[in-house]
């Protein structure tokens, strides 16, 4: 284990997503969510 | 005599940075206490309190808790890079375009003169697209369909026939300059749930038009400024900014300027050097690298001033790349590129590619969708060349550490100017500098307020440490 040198603690964060199919997965261009009337 | 301490294995299972042991690289981040460790074969890291750093690399818990989780997080980015299935097609229903904007992908002659697709053209090409993806998706998939240009508005009739016919079960886009977008077709594509991508290049007339301008060279602010205003709230809204020499200094004052008018999702994107133009407009990286932060520190003021955030979608989908690589939306980030993987581009004349950098380069154009199947034209060397194309095999990225936080995009413009495919981003610098940012942002505490509301939505943590 680290030595206490600061009170900072480390950062880690990892997620994982399982593939659905709907990943949206573009290029150059973000489809922003919206619903038919 | 006991043996604290094992001769081949140190204090943990294994020594890093030696034999089977799990390799970390030290990346300077630019934060006054953190600095970051990165495993970059499964993109993992960890940011480390500076003056620990050594400790944490040589002691114990690092690399035992990393290789407890090491197979996850490998089998989480491999899933990401190589086993999704495309999901979404870039559609140009024509070639031609209302501007002649300086930097456009594709080629200017197809722009003034091109084809347009017709409507029973346009309805048997989708016809085909969802049978394609009808036997290849999970059901209940909605794949997108991004109605792209050139300006696809010039095409409505077709577009719109298009969207009414099929907007139950593609999820549609329109990318315009949105100088034809009248009140009419804003009504008919908000009645549709279709997704508006609005192109916008400058906070002033003075900025945005001297890149985006007719072909008799009057700039177009006005209208486009007028549309956006018109269409504020509307939830499909998002606007694209491409990044140039000519823009860059005004990338904060932009950012002022989209939230002030509601915005909550725009694309600041650096131009790509496909074709000569986009070469010409390139910035400098440096000064790329200052403004682009800058940008982003205002998004973040302004968060912190009015409680409502604009998110810069690029920088956005890059903190996603390294909290949940496969969560991600946009696919040029990593490597392979999502072009002829996740998504694939058809032209006005039926010409498939793998993503519509690459419909100014036939010798990247797989065939034609109304000759072949889909699945075979996936399967053309044309495609192949680049869904292979991957960062371990490309110098310097394969010694990398932020090489699947860049992936070494993109390998249109990468192609068209070295004459190959295997050669870095040419904005390798930012790409580089801007993981680092994302590192930086992260030890700031500033990653929920850059990324979108609900990021976490769906996704299981992998804790390492």
């Amino acid at each position: 284990m680290a030595k206490d040198k600061s009170t900072k603690q480390p950062i880690s964060i990892r997620y994982t997503c399982a593939p659905n199919g709907e990943q949206v997965g573009l290029s150059h261009y973000l489809m922003a969510e919206a619903k038919k009337k | 005599m006991a043996q604290a301490i094992s001769p081949l294995r140190g204090p943990s299972a294994a020594y890093v940075n030696a034999g089977a042991g799990p390799h970390f690289d030290v990346l300077e981040v630019g934060h006054a206490d953190y600095v970051a460790l990165i495993n970059a074969d499964t993109a993992f890291w960890v940011l480390s309190p500076r003056a620990q750093a050594l400790d944490y690399l040589l002691g114990g818990e690092l690399p035992k808790s990393y290789l407890e989780k090491e197979a996850k997080l490998s089998a989480d980015l491999e899933t990401v890079r190589f086993k999704l299935l495309p999901s979404a097609v870039y559609f140009n229903p024509t070639e031609r375009c209302n501007l002649d904007c300086g930097y456009c992908y594709l080629p200017r002659e197809a722009r003034r003169t091109g084809q347009d697709m017709d409507s029973a053209r346009l309805l048997e090409a989708l016809a085909k697209l969802k049978d394609f993806f009808v036997r290849t998706l999970p059901a209940g998939a909605r794949p997108q369909l991004v109605f792209h240009g050139s300006e696809p508005l010039l095409a409505k009739d077709a577009v719109f026939q298009g969207i009414e016919k099929y907007g139950d079960y593609f999820r549609f886009g329109v990318q315009t300059n949105a100088v034809l977008l009248d009140q009419e077709a804003m009504d008919f594509l908000k009645a549709q749930g279709a997704g508006i991508g609005i192109s916008l290049d400058g906070p002033t007339p003075e900025v945005a038009d001297r890149t985006r301008r007719t072909w008799g060279g009057s700039g177009v602010f006005a209208q486009t400024v007028k549309v956006l205003e018109e269409l504020t709230g509307y939830p499909g809204l998002n606007v694209i900014t491409t990044v140039t020499r000519e823009n860059v200094r005004s990338l904060p004052g932009l950012v002022d300027f989209f939230h002030a008018r509601g915005l909550t999702n725009v694309l600041l994107n650096p131009v790509r050097g496909t074709q000569a133009g986009g070469r010409a407009l390139m910035p400098d990286q440096g000064e790329l690298a200052h403004f682009f932060f800058a940008a982003l520190d205002r998004a973040f003021e302004l968060f912190e001033e009015t409680g409502r955030k604009l998110v810069i979608g690029n920088f956005a989908n890059l903190l996603l790349g390294l909290v949940a690589p496969g969560a991600r939306r946009l696919m040029c980030d990593i490597s392979p590129c999502g072009g002829g993987r996740c998504f694939f581009a058809v032209g006005a004349g039926g010409e498939v590619a793998p993503c519509s950098e690459f419909l100014g380069l036939p010798e990247f154009h797989g065939g034609n969708l109304f000759e072949s199947s889909v699945q075979d034209l996936l399967a053309t060397p044309a495609f192949t060349r680049v869904t292979s194309r991957v960062v371990e095999q490309l110098e310097p990225c394969r010694r990398c550490a932020v090489r699947h936080f860049c992936g070494a995009p993109c390998p249109a413009e990468v192609q068209a100017i070295n004459g190959s495919l295997n050669a870095p981003a040419p904005l390798c610098d930012f790409y580089a500098a801007q993981a680092r940012y994302a590192f930086k942002s992260i030890a700031d505490g500033r990653l929920d307020a850059l990324l979108w509301d609900g990021w976490k939505d769906g996704l299981e943590e992998i804790v390492v440490m």
